[in-house]
């Protein structure tokens, strides 16, 4: 504990323990297998991301590592729920980037993706050969079932998407948000699994 | 959050939220709510991927396709969730075309069953013959099936393109549908047929009621009318639904009521669409109330006074 608060917060990482501690917090006491985490991470970064900050994961990252700082500095943080919590760190992890990137001018990586090129153009078609590829080999690393779901829940008709819904979870024996959270899930990990064959 | 408060989201205004159009006051108390609130989290969630699954289908229209390109396509993240949504598409595309071709498929097995059990009930020289020309067939199959997965991956790129230019087709008409009807109606003040293939169906631009206005707009309902589109040109767009109410002018008495509606941006123009059943209206004058709806407060916002004449 005396050694971290030497280190810039910046610069700090979570140990295995601390690590530990923040996933234990997030659950409040309800087991969810890292979840919780991979929950409100993604949240953080759609927040970092609706704010323009194009380094949105980092800033996440770097959300949830001061919380786990803190936690391990305090024992435990009881006056607010976690979600808030992070959510007012990540304020202040807004405004710190912020800052400094007004303090610094445009980041280079911000200034490449504010350029035409790097728009994807919004009437493009969708027939690039090597995504479809790369999606067929995420689809593969699915569960069949949930494979099954995912290509169910998001395909056909779009005017008959809430009743082709509906009689998916009928189906399975979900209520139709328990199969929302369900299809959100595999698509978030899909999402993760073609962003990083793109980076490859 | 309690749960009034949580109603107040609806699907326009989280719309609006996603593609940074909503005021920053708006925008600021969804922001925490997308963190700390499960189910609203949840729910920007699912709407998020279906509206890059209609962007990718090419089935925005309106203001949200034009806030959407402008400001929508600037992240890497939000790139990552577009792309994602192309390559669904794709893949649905694709599996379009397969089930298609395995119907003719089903077809061609058939007859590749009998010509196998040609070769092996005849004798003798037949018998090599047939098998040597069973063996070219073969041959054929695999450099046919080679090529049959090259004219797929180009049917899908030609489906994709062709998909994408009737999409564009079909907004351009409507939009020109759109200019024609409210040129029209700018002219003439009276209501005209709707251009779409729905002849039941008629369309009539309505303006709130001013104070010195002596003349009422007539609105002229054909007799196999079954459906009259009233689209009220609102002043501002302050509010996230709203509701209309017709009523008959001298007794003000309540004919028909609306559910939650939101307004749309076209020609310029902000409006709020209101389809009424056209054998409510009789030859009458009537008053179409329109109020805003923002949490659980309503605000009357005005009357659209027109006569109706049933022919």
């Amino acid at each position: 504990m005396g050694t971290s608060k030497q280190v810039p917060k910046r610069n700090w990482a979570p140990t295995e323990t601390s690590f530990r501690n923040l996933l234990n917090w997030l659950d409040q006491g309800v087991d969810s297998g890292g979840q919780g985490y991979v929950d409100i991470r993604r949240r953080l970064v759609r927040f970092f991301d609706r704010k323009n900050c194009h380094a949105a994961d980092e800033l996440a990252d770097q959300t949830l590592n001061r919380v786990a700082r803190r936690l391990e500095e305090e024992g435990c943080i009881t006056k607010v729920v976690p979600a808030q919590y992070c959510y007012i760190v990540a304020k202040f992890v807004l405004l710190e980037h912020l800052r400094h990137r007004e303090q610094n001018g445009m980041a280079l990586d911000e200034v490449s993706l504010a350029s035409p090129r790097t728009r994807i153009d919004p009437n493009s078609l969708p027939n690039n050969e090597e995504l479809l590829r790369s999606l067929d080999l995420c689809l593969e690393k699915l569960r069949p079932e949930d494979q099954k779901l995912i290509l169910e829940y998001y395909g056909g008709e779009q005017q008959t998407k809430i009743a082709r819904r509906k009689a998916l979870a009928a189906r399975l024996g979900l209520s139709m948000n328990a199969l929302l959270i369900r299809a959100c899930r595999i698509r978030s990990k899909l999402e993760t699994c073609l962003q990083a064959r793109g980076a490859e | 959050m309690s749960s009034s408060e949580k109603t107040t989201y609806d699907d326009a205004l989280l719309i609006n939220y996603l593609v940074g159009s909503l005021p920053a006051e708006d925008a600021e108390r969804l922001d925490e709510l997308s963190v700390t609130d499960d189910a609203l989290a949840l729910r920007l969630e699912a709407l998020e991927n279906d509206l890059v699954d209609s962007w990718a289908r090419g089935q925005l229209s309106g203001e949200i396709r034009e806030q959407f390109n402008r400001t929508y396509v600037s992240s890497p993240e939000r790139i990552n969730k577009l792309r994602f949504g192309q390559a669904l598409v794709a893949h649905q595309a694709r599996a379009a075309t397969a089930e298609s071709s395995r119907a003719g498929g089903a077809l061609r097995q058939e007859r590749s069953t009998s010509m196998w059990s040609a070769i092996f009930t005849t004798g003798g020289f037949g018998r090599w013959a047939l098998a040597g020309i069973a063996l070219l067939a073969l041959l054929g199959s695999a450099y046919l099936a080679v090529d049959n997965s090259r004219l797929r991956r180009e049917l899908i790129q030609e489906a994709a393109q062709r998909q994408a230019l009737e999409k564009k087709q079909q907004q351009l008409s409507r939009d020109l549908a759109l200019a024609g009807t409210a040129k029209t109606e700018a002219k003439t003040g009276v209501s005209s047929r709707s251009s779409s293939d729905q002849s039941n169906l008629i369309s009539v631009l309505l303006l709130p009621a001013l104070r010195d206005a002596t003349d009422i707009q007539r609105v002229s309902i054909p007799a196999k009318t079954t459906r009259v589109l009233m689209r009220l040109q609102l002043e501002a767009d302050d509010f996230p639904a709203y509701r209309a109410v017709l009523m008959e002018s001298n007794s003000r008495k309540p004919v028909w009521r609306s559910r939650r509606l939101t307004a749309s941006f076209e020609m310029g123009k902000r409006l709020v669409h209101v389809e009424v059943p056209a054998d409510l209206l009789k030859s009458q004058n009537y008053l179409m109330q329109l109020t805003g709806v923002r949490a659980a407060q309503e605000e009357m916002l005005g009357t659209y006074p027109f006569r109706a004449i049933a022919e």
